[in-house]
């Protein structure tokens, strides 16, 4: 089977400040990887589906899920991805500032791998994006 | 991990020697961590079944004695349980689509190598324990 040489990333998240950290973060990481923003709900699921202008999107190895977006929100994202057999061994990490329990349990329900609310103080913020990118880059792209 | 940053983990290696070894990378961290470990999969199921809504984390084998890592997912199928990652010498795509079937959160086949395989235990603990939260 064809390895590709760079992970794609999907970041579904419509905060650019939190983009942005994503972004910085994972660059420190020792694997080649590209990631591919969206900002909102339906343009997650154009994306995944790869219709109209995202014809051509690659088909992520990553998804990185806020569950507050507009349009659509998290949920209804991951619905459709439950629904789309090429997607089904991505993981997806939900990742977002929500900490209330039915969140985290629907999240779970609808088959995301894990949930991980984003951290108020900045240091910790980076280092949560430090053991994204270690486990599920460095890590599991690595098998 | 609970409000007093206890961690409990359960851990269910029939390998005594790499349990020792993933025991003491997921003890290094500041958060207290309670690791138990299961030899066995009648060993491992006794201990979900008695205390599976208490661990934060479930770091699983496939190929155990007794009951392999599938049948204690499926005899605990249903219940809540905290996050499922699997460890396991098999990268066998069967093996990875069964474990998804059976909800685990995640399959790890165990890399070659000590190196890779303390960096790697040493992710699970830095993202699975110190970073994702579970459904109470």
């Amino acid at each position: 089977m064809y390895e590709k040489e760079t992970v794609d990333i999907l970041l579904v998240e419509d905060n650019p400040g939190d983009v942005r950290l994503m972004v910085e973060g994972f660059k420190e990481g020792k694997i080649s990887h590209e990631i591919h923003t969206v900002n909102d709900g339906e343009a997650a699921i154009d994306f995944l589906g790869r219709k109209e202008k995202y014809r051509h999107a690659a088909v992520p190895d990553l998804i990185l899920l806020d569950l507050k977006i507009p349009r659509k929100n998290g949920f209804e994202v991951l619905e459709f991805i439950n629904k789309q057999n090429e997607l089904s061994e991505t993981p997806v990490v939900v990742l977002t500032s929500s900490e209330a329990e039915e969140d985290i349990l629907r999240a779970y329900e609808l088959n995301a791998n894990c949930y991980v609310t984003k951290p108020l103080d900045i240091d910790r913020y980076v280092v949560m994006i430090k053991s994204i990118e270690e486990f599920w880059i460095t890590v599991i792209r690595n098998q | 991990m609970d409000e007093k940053g206890i961690a409990r983990v359960l851990l269910a290696e029939d390998n005594a020697a790499e349990a020792r070894l993933f025991k003491e990378i997921l003890g290094t961290i500041d958060t207290e961590i309670e690791i138990s470990i299961a030899k066995d999969g009648e060993d491992a199921l006794k201990m979900l079944l008695e205390d599976g809504g208490d661990y934060d984390m479930i770091l699983l084998d496939i190929n155990m004695p007794k009951k392999d890592g599938f049948e204690v997912l499926e005899s605990v199928r249903g219940s809540k349980l905290p996050p499922v990652i699997i460890l396991t010498t098999s990268d066998s795509e069967k093996d990875i689509q069964k474990a998804y079937d059976m909800n685990a959160n995640c399959f790890i086949t165990k890399p070659a190598g000590l190196d890779k395989m303390i960096e790697t235990v040493a992710a699970i603990r830095k993202f699975w324990i110190e970073n994702v939260r579970r459904a109470i």
